[in-house]
This record gives C-alpha cells, sequence and structure tokens, in this order.
C-alpha cells in the first residue's frame, strides 16, 4: 500500500514537473538593439521561421538565424513553436532549397554565442538564445522581444 | 647540568628561528584569493579571445563557402516485388541526384541537378552500342536573385505547378511510387523563363510563379515548334495553430509539336497540423487535336501522413484517367507506406501499392518497394 502511494507521489511529482524548455530553461527571441519592435507574438514567430514573413513592418528584410539541426534548444523551439521535431523541419527546409522555393532560408549557426554576436551587429536580424545565455551580459547590442517557456 | 640544559635551549631557539615565522591564517586566504581572482581574470580573457576566435572562424566558413560550389544530393536503393506478368521482384539502384548550387554574385546563382536513374550504361565501345537507364539534367538555371520575394530563373526548371511536380524528392516524402497523373497533365521541367514573386496578402503569404518555355515534349535546343507555351502558378499560405494550410492552382497552355492544343488546369491543398498531414491535387487538361474530336486527361489523388517519433505512415488514394473518349479507362492506386528515420537523412521505407484498372482486359497488380534513401548536404 505504502508502495503503491510512494508511487502516486512521484508520479504526480514528475507529471508536475514543467516542459522541455521550463526544465531547462527558456528561450529568449532577440533581435538587434536598433530594432524598433518591443515585442513579437508567437505568430509572427512562425511565419518568419516557416517563410512565409520576409520582411519588418518597416519594410526592411529579415534575416533569420537558426541553431544548428543537433542543439537541444533548436529541439525545444520547433516543439514549442512548430510542435514538431527540428528534424522534420531541416527536412522541409532542404526539400525546399533544393527545389528552388526558399525565399528566406535561416542561416544555422553552431552556439548561442555567436547568434547573439552576429545579432549584435546585423540589423534588422532575428534568432534566438536560452534566456540564461540571452541574460549573461557577455554580448550587448541585442534586446528580448519574446520569451518561450 | 645546567650548562647540559643551556646548550638543549639555546639549540632550540636556534632551530625554531631557522624557520619563518608562520603566517596568520588570514594572510594566507588573502594570497590564495588573490591567486584565484588572477587566474579567474586569465581564464575570462582566454574565453573572450576563444569567443572572437569562434566569431572570426564563424564569418570565414561564410565567406569560405560563398567562394565554393555547394554540393547536395540523394541516393536510394529498391528492391521490389510485383506480380506484374512479365516483370520478376528485383534489386533496383533507382536514383543517384546531384545538386550543383553556386553563389557566383550576390544576386546571381547557379543552380543544376543531374540525375541517374536506374544506374545508367552507356557504351558504345563493343560492336553493338548499349544504353540502359537514364541520365537527366533535371534542373539547370541561373537565377537572378534582387530579394527574398522576387527572383527570375532562366534554363531548365521543375514545372511549377502542383505540390509534388515540386516537392517530390525520394527522402522527404513517403512514397517511392508517385501519383498517377503526375508528370503526365503538366511536364515534368520546362526549358525557358521563370518569374517568382512573393507578397503578403491579409496574412497569408501568396507565392506567384509566371513562366514561358518551349512546352512539353521540347527539351534542350529542339523546340519542334514556333509557339510557346504559358503557365502560371498561385500558392497561398498561412499558418493555424499549430500547423499550416495552403491552397493554390496551376494553369498551363501551349500547342504541342503534334499540333495538340493543350490546356491544363490544377488545384491542391496541403494541410499540416501537429504530426498529421493531409496533401491532394486535381489536374485536368483539355487536348484539342486539328480535326478530331477533344479529348480531356484528369487525375487525382488524397495522401494522408502521420510522423511519430521516428516513423510515419501515410496513405494514398490515387485515380487517373488518360483519355476521356476511351470508355471503362480509369485507374486506380490504392497506397499504403510505412517509414522509418534512422536519421534526419537516412529513412528505410515500405510501401504497398496496389493497381486497379476499369478496363477487364488490363490485370490489376500489386507494386511493393522496399527501399533506403539517404541524403547528402548540409542541412
Amino acid at each position: 500500500m505504502k508502495a503503491i502511494k510512494g508511487f502516486f507521489i512521484l508520479l504526480l511529482a514528475w507529471m508536475a514537473l514543467p516542459g522541455y524548455a521550463a526544465a531547462g530553461d527558456a528561450i529568449a527571441v532577440i533581435v538587434n538593439i536598433k530594432n524598433p519592435i518591443t515585442t513579437i507574438t508567437q505568430t509572427d514567430l512562425r511565419k518568419i521561421y516557416d517563410d512565409l514573413k520576409l520582411k519588418w513592418e518597416n519594410g526592411m528584410p529579415i534575416t533569420v538565424y537558426d541553431l544548428d539541426v543537433n542543439d537541444p534548444l533548436r529541439e525545444a523551439f520547433s516543439q514549442q513553436i512548430f510542435s514538431v521535431s527540428s528534424d522534420k523541419r531541416a527536412e522541409m527546409w532542404a526539400h525546399l532549397k533544393i527545389t528552388n522555393q526558399a525565399k528566406n532560408p535561416p542561416m544555422c549557426i553552431k552556439n548561442e554565442y555567436l547568434i547573439m554576436k552576429m545579432i549584435s551587429v546585423e540589423e534588422w536580424a532575428i534568432g534566438y538564445v536560452s534566456l540564461s545565455a540571452a541574460k549573461s551580459g557577455d554580448v550587448l547590442g541585442y534586446k528580448i522581444v519574446a520569451t518561450i517557456y | 647540568m645546567n650548562k647540559y640544559f643551556s646548550t638543549i635551549f639555546a639549540v632550540t631557539v636556534l632551530l625554531l628561528a631557522s624557520f619563518p615565522p608562520a603566517a596568520p591564517a588570514e594572510d594566507r586566504l588573502d594570497t590564495i584569493a588573490k591567486e584565484i581572482e588572477s587566474i579567474k581574470a586569465e581564464n575570462k580573457d582566454l574565453k573572450e579571445r576563444l569567443k572572437t576566435l569562434e566569431v572570426k572562424d564563424e564569418e570565414d566558413r561564410y565567406n569560405d563557402a560563398s567562394k565554393l560550389v555547394n554540393i547536395s544530393g540523394y541516393a536510394d536503393v529498391e528492391y521490389d516485388l510485383t506480380n506484374l506478368p512479365g516483370v520478376n521482384d528485383h534489386f533496383r539502384p533507382r536514383h543517384m541526384s546531384l545538386f550543383f548550387e553556386k553563389n557566383i554574385q550576390r544576386e546571381w546563382n547557379l543552380f543544376t541537378e543531374t540525375e541517374y536513374e536506374d544506374a545508367p550504361v552507356i557504351d558504345g565501345t563493343s560492336g553493338a552500342a548499349k544504353a540502359e537507364g537514364k541520365f537527366v539534367v533535371e534542373q539547370m538555371f541561373i537565377k537572378h536573385r534582387s530579394g527574398p520575394e522576387f527572383d527570375i530563373s532562366m534554363g531548365r526548371f521543375l514545372t511549377p505547378a502542383g505540390i509534388w511536380l515540386i516537392y517530390h524528392y525520394p527522402p522527404y516524402i513517403p512514397t517511392q511510387d508517385r501519383p498517377l497523373h503526375i508528370r503526365q497533365i503538366f511536364p515534368q521541367y520546362s526549358d525557358g523563363l521563370m518569374i517568382r514573386g512573393s507578397f503578403n496578402l491579409f496574412s497569408s503569404m501568396v507565392d506567384t510563379h509566371v513562366y514561358v518555355s518551349n512546352g512539353s515534349g521540347n527539351s534542350g535546343s529542339a523546340d519542334g515548334n514556333s509557339d510557346k507555351a504559358y503557365g502560371l502558378r498561385l500558392n497561398a499560405a498561412n499558418t493555424i495553430e499549430n500547423g499550416k494550410v495552403e491552397v493554390g492552382g496551376s494553369a498551363m497552355h501551349e500547342r504541342d509539336n503534334n499540333d495538340i492544343t493543350k490546356t491544363a488546369l490544377g488545384a491542391h491543398l496541403k494541410l499540416s497540423y501537429f504530426n498529421f498531414g493531409l496533401q491532394t491535387e486535381y489536374a485536368t487538361r483539355q487536348n484539342d487535336p486539328p480535326g478530331a474530336a477533344n479529348y480531356y486527361d484528369t487525375g487525382l489523388y488524397t495522401q494522408c501522413t502521420l510522423d511519430i517519433k521516428k516513423w510515419t505512415v501515410a496513405a494514398r488514394w490515387d485515380w487517373y484517367n488518360n483519355n476521356s473518349l476511351i470508355p471503362r479507362n480509369d485507374q486506380y492506386v490504392y497506397t499504403g507506406a510505412l517509414n522509418y528515420h534512422f536519421a534526419h537523412n537516412v529513412i528505410g521505407k515500405a510501401e504497398y501499392n496496389w493497381h486497379e484498372f476499369n478496363n477487364p482486359a488490363t490485370p490489376n497488380y500489386y507494386l511493393a518497394i522496399f527501399s533506403i534513401v539517404v541524403a547528402i548536404g548540409d542541412l
């Protein structure tokens, strides 16, 4: 009886655990500090990373940064924003590229620091990193416009 | 005795005096703390230098990449089983396709796809010339891209019509066999000039393709008639909660080398919702031969997919009638497929196709395909 009770307590505790990103870290969506936007909706984010929105509201073309396909943060981002795996998203982009249909494919960067660095120098770029990386203060020149838990 | 004790006392005092006085504990801690701070500062400095090097490395990677030709591609091998009369079960090294892409300038780009199908052999060295399999340049165009929403391509391109004619590459679709009407109503590829424009309409992204080409049956420098083919594709895409929906239409008009005037129309729909996918395409073509009755060829398929972790399950219903004047000319294919994604670029597929014919003179048959597909290149 005690064992069953213990099992249920453990089960409830496990169920109460937050999701992937929150268990590790939240995801911070960042843009260059000079970009006039202050927030971005998840719908717009999906459109940008799905080739359905190519320009900012002021008409400037968006440069999109993504992490390497094997990066756990990219997996978390794909699951949170698109409800599919990062592999599936990578396959979609590969198919668009070889069929001459990709309009604004993301540039894949190997780590978060480099994404912050790139966005800090590119005025119309967007990317995402972990919230702790974004708040580390290692790089200046960008701002957080959305946080995904 | 006193002298003896005095000597021991003096030696002890000397010995003690020869050791440096022990530093107070606080002083030692201060020293250690200073050393740690110094190591920390060095570590920070090294990290900064490393990061700078990484940034430089990344920048170099992009600069170097733009100087190189980007090579990618795919290959697939199969084992096919069928009860089609006259065909034995067989291994089939089916495709090996190579894509070469070169950004010549910021706006100018060259893209080529060469495809080897069924391991082609062209041998003119022996007495009787031998040609087996198929070697085809499926895409070869020079593109001018003035921005993400506009480009012009000239050369050979996949005919922009419907979904499958464009998005048909084995690593990214669940079946090896294509629906019956694909490549029959709209041609597989076109040699000509294509303009693509994309714009936002309300909250949707609208992609338009307009093209002029030599027309079907004319490839390379051989245009067998003075008429050109004209075509258009429209596709509107929008996000929905946890998914995406795309709808569109295609049209093409031409007069072919036999003076048959052809007008093809198509409609398509694609829906992604979580891990579920639905794709359907309809196409019909009016064929107007000189001095003979018009006829239509028409096709429709609907395909559903479901991704469960590394597995993809797919089912497809497919119908095609290649000539409306011929009675009992309908044919159907019922397809079930199971894919296993060993990795994002290695897929194992098993599919079963049941071909059914309205005409009782044509026997129904099955085709089962077991295949391994690999994609080459950077995702």
